[in-house]
């Protein structure tokens, strides 16, 4: 792994492990011929994102039931796309690219991890895409976008990147690629923060100093958006930059989706980052946006009943979302499964009635042209089943 | 208690806390650790005196208009070089240490006998007086230590006993020049009786005036008898010296006295005690300390028995807060972080010199010849807690990618860990900011 950071704190060489490949020494830089035009962007949103908010079936008429305050429909401000479906208030900007075809949605979607729901399981699970049912992970514990850079034949360092503080499991294996994060930083997540109060409320020295620093309270909030837009402006901005040049694949996480509590408020600022992200991309990739896709998924969905805090838990079937000039937009992909609550798995979450990496492999194996046998090798476990056409 | 509490408390408490190597240590453990000759570090103190000569010289040079500007660059950047080194190993070594009660006592002893980087010499010193002084003598006897550090020129420089002549010896009437009582003073209200320990102005003024002829020269320490103050000199009720000839034994000898006397037990059992065990210790434990170090006549092994074998030493509860420095190796020992990826002084203070300052301690700098403070209120302020929640998510975010919280909460706080901290790494979003929760939470930030 090339390290691009300025400012990292201990740079991540450690007893920790990298593998061999991750090491800066033996990182070959050699600059073979890149692996076409097509560009490959996956957003990994940390916390699970509530697909029944962010893409709300206001068609459904049992939505009601389960949603007192939240997922109001277009009624409440969110954009109608399809007569059945309304996209969140907060992705308003991205209704331009829905009108353009450049953005679409697979719903009732997600990995087969169950049950456990797990942020930390549910994230490898995602990002090594071929885990084992007993919670273990498989192949060498390497992440999926890695096993897709041997298939595509990436020889050059920079083909794939990925960006921000964090050593991506998605990118991790044998093949080397580059890291890059920028200045601009984020502290803890609003669920951080609401854990950290939590942590703090028995020690009277560090709450209090806690709540007199602001870090808690909403207060906070002004100057940590502009941040944390900033930040996911950079991260876009530089990904764009790299896929301009010789990068055909890059990676960033966005955090903030675990809304327990007044999830409109905390939804509208991780969407905003999302925005903000994908909006970036168009903006700096300019002639290459046609010949990109992104793709934004998280670990699962979450409950179809909103909580007591006006927030909501930890579910399963959740939302996919790809957009770019690759994209065959315009659409919410997926079999509806309902929310009669016979219909809902375990009767509280959203029936998942499609794998997520069912849906991020046809993107991939497009958008590369790649065989069956490179397919399987990157998502050996997935039943690719009947094509879908995701990619332009 | 437990027993499986008990020996965390042995590691957290009395060390760097717990690490995958590190599960928990008893009292015989600890006690055997002081022991320890193992030193991770190694300064050459006379070539570090040596190099701050010449780069002295340069300058005077330079400033002559006779010098090499090129070859004062490079000094600069050597000393620049050793001082962001000695930054790394201050937070790595302990880190890495297999006897942190040892690295904990070199610690508290650097502190007791403080020196600030008032100049580049001393700051290129302390580390020196800290190794090759302080470490060796841990487990020895107190009287040893002082006497090691009263002629360390690093203690001579800050304190300005480099400054004081006694006024009737023969260099001080030739040039006029007379005492400076600044290492005296401390000496008795920091170092040994302390500022209730019955001493007087006349007690100051004799032992500056008996301290005269230790001397920093080119060569390093020196005793110069023709800088000492002629005469006998009586320091709180016993005298000393007045032969023919100023010997520097006379001043071994009125450090003896110091270091023996009922005040200076006290004074040393109770910093003991509010260093390990709680900001306000109790009267039993301090007095527990005090009899030890009285009966072995200051003597530092019974010392430690002593404080390892009160019932108090191992309260359950964590009274005191890390120091930020502390935190930071604690951080590095449990992350095992046993190497940097990049050794330059700009990376340094990137990673460590700058977080350090924001949580309001910067290397070398204590508030004043007294030292760090101890009271957990100054280290937890809404603006140095910020500084750890900061620092440790962006820890957390480089280095905790491959780290499973619910499994790090116990690797770092073992039995300790209560609910709340628990539950919140298991329900973080993200395995970093898991992690972050567990390196902010109150039982990692206490000891």
């Amino acid at each position: 792994m090339t390290e691009f950071g300025r400012r990292g704190f201990l740079g991540g060489v450690t007893a920790l492990g990298c593998t061999a490949a991750a090491s800066p020494l033996i990182t070959p830089v050699t600059f073979a011929a890149t692996p076409g035009e097509a560009r490959l962007v996956v957003i990994v949103l940390r916390g699970a994102m509530d697909g029944l908010d962010v893409v709300q079936p206001y068609g459904d008429p049992d939505l009601r039931q389960w949603r007192k305050s939240l997922s109001q429909g277009p009624e409440a401000g969110a954009i109608d796309l399809d007569g059945f479906f309304a996209l969140h208030a907060g992705l308003g900007k991205l209704a331009p690219l829905w009108e353009a075809g450049e953005l679409s949605f697979a719903h009732a979607v997600c990995t087969p991890y169950r049950d456990g729901r797990s942020h930390f399981d549910g994230q490898d699970f995602l990002e090594n895409g071929g885990y084992a049912p007993d919670g273990s992970m498989t192949e060498a514990e390497n992440g999926w976008l890695n096993r897709l850079l041997a298939r595509i034949g990436a020889r050059d360092v920079e083909t794939a990147f990925s960006v921000g503080r964090e050593r991506m499991l998605l990118l991790r294996g044998d093949v080397a690629h580059s890291s890059w994060s920028p200045d601009v930083d984020l502290e803890l997540t609003e669920a951080g923060k609401a854990l950290l109060e939590r942590v703090y409320r028995k020690d009277p020295l560090f709450s209090s100093a806690a709540k007199a620093a602001e870090v808690l309270s909403a207060s906070y909030d002004g100057s940590m958006n502009a941040r944390k837009a900033a930040r996911a402006e950079e991260l876009a901005r530089f990904s764009a930059s790299r896929l301009n040049q010789a990068t055909r694949i890059a990676a960033f996480s966005l955090g903030g989706w675990d809304t327990h509590r007044n999830q409109t408020h905390a939804l509208t600022r991780a969407l905003g980052e999302l925005q903000t992200a994908i909006l970036t991309l168009r903006e700096e990739l300019g002639g290459n946006w046609s010949k990109t896709a992104v793709v934004a998924m998280t670990e699962f969905g979450r409950t179809v009943r909103e909580n007591g805090s006006a927030g909501t838990d930890h579910g399963t079937g959740g939302v996919m979302l790809m957009a770019g000039g690759a994209v065959r937009g315009g659409q919410v992909h997926g079999r509806w499964p309902g929310l009669a609550e016979a219909e809902l798995y375990e009767r509280r979450d959203l029936m998942p009635t499609d794998d997520v990496r069912r849906y991020a492999g046809w993107v991939m194996s497009d958008l590369f042209e790649l065989s069956a046998a490179d397919r399987d090798a990157v998502f050996a476990k997935v039943d690719f089943g009947e094509r879908l056409r995701l990619v332009v | 208690m437990s027993d499986e509490i008990r020996q965390a408390l042995g590691s957290i408490r009395f060390g760097y806390g717990l690490s995958a190597a590190d599960r928990g240590t008893d009292r015989t453990r600890l006690l055997a650790q002081v022991q320890d000759k193992a030193r991770s570090q190694s300064v050459d103190g006379m070539a570090r005196f040596k190099l701050m000569r010449q780069f002295q010289k340069l300058n005077r040079n330079m400033r002559q208009g006779k010098g090499d500007e090129a070859q004062v660059k490079a000094m600069r950047r050597k000393i620049l070089t050793m001082r962001s080194t000695d930054v790394i190993d201050m937070i790595l070594a302990p880190a890495g240490a297999k006897s942190p009660f040892a690295e904990r006592l070199t610690s508290f002893w650097a502190n007791h006998f403080t020196v600030a980087a008032s100049s580049r010499t001393i700051a290129l010193l302390a580390p020196d007086l800290r190794e090759n002084v302080i470490r060796p003598a841990i487990g020895g006897r107190f009287a040893d230590m002082l006497f090691g550090v009263m002629t360390h020129p690093a203690m001579l420089l800050y304190l300005d006993q480099i400054a004081s002549v006694g006024p009737n010896s023969r260099v001080g009437k030739k040039r006029g020049k007379g005492l400076n009582e600044n290492l005296s003073r401390e000496l008795l209200e920091l170092h040994t009786v302390g500022a209730d320990g019955g001493y007087a102005q006349r007690d100051v003024r004799e032992l500056a005036e008996l301290l005269t002829g230790l001397r920093v020269t080119g060569d390093g320490f020196m005793f110069d008898r023709y800088w000492a103050e002629p005469g006998a000199e009586t320091v709180l009720g016993a005298t000393f010296g007045g032969a023919e000839r100023a010997s520097l034994d006379d001043i071994r000898a009125a450090l003896d006295h110091l270091a023996r006397l009922p005040q200076t037990a006290q004074f040393i059992a109770h910093k003991l005690a509010r260093h390990f065990v709680a900001d306000a210790p109790s009267e039993a434990l301090v007095a527990h300390i005090a009899a030890a170090y009285r009966a072995g006549g200051g003597a530092l092994m019974p010392v430690y028995e002593a404080l390892l074998e009160h019932p108090d030493a191992w309260d359950q509860r964590l009274q005191k807060v890390k120091p930020p420095i502390d935190y930071m190796i604690s951080t590095a020992r449990v992350m095992q972080v046993t190497s940097l990826p990049d050794r330059s002084p700009k990376f340094v203070r990137g990673a460590i010199f700058d977080p350090l300052v924001a949580m309001g301690q910067e290397p070398l700098r204590p508030p004043g010849p007294d030292g760090w403070p101890e009271e957990g209120a100054v280290w937890v302020t809404p603006a140095t807690l910020t500084a750890r929640i900061d620092w440790a998510a962006d820890v957390a975010r480089n280095l905790a990618q491959d780290l499973d919280p619910r499994a790090f909460v116990e690797r770092a706080l073992g039995p300790l860990a209560r609910d709340d901290v628990r539950f919140a790494a298991n329900a973080a979003e993200s395995k970093w900011e898991g992690v972050a929760l567990v390196l902010v939470s109150p039982e990692f930030n206490r000891r």
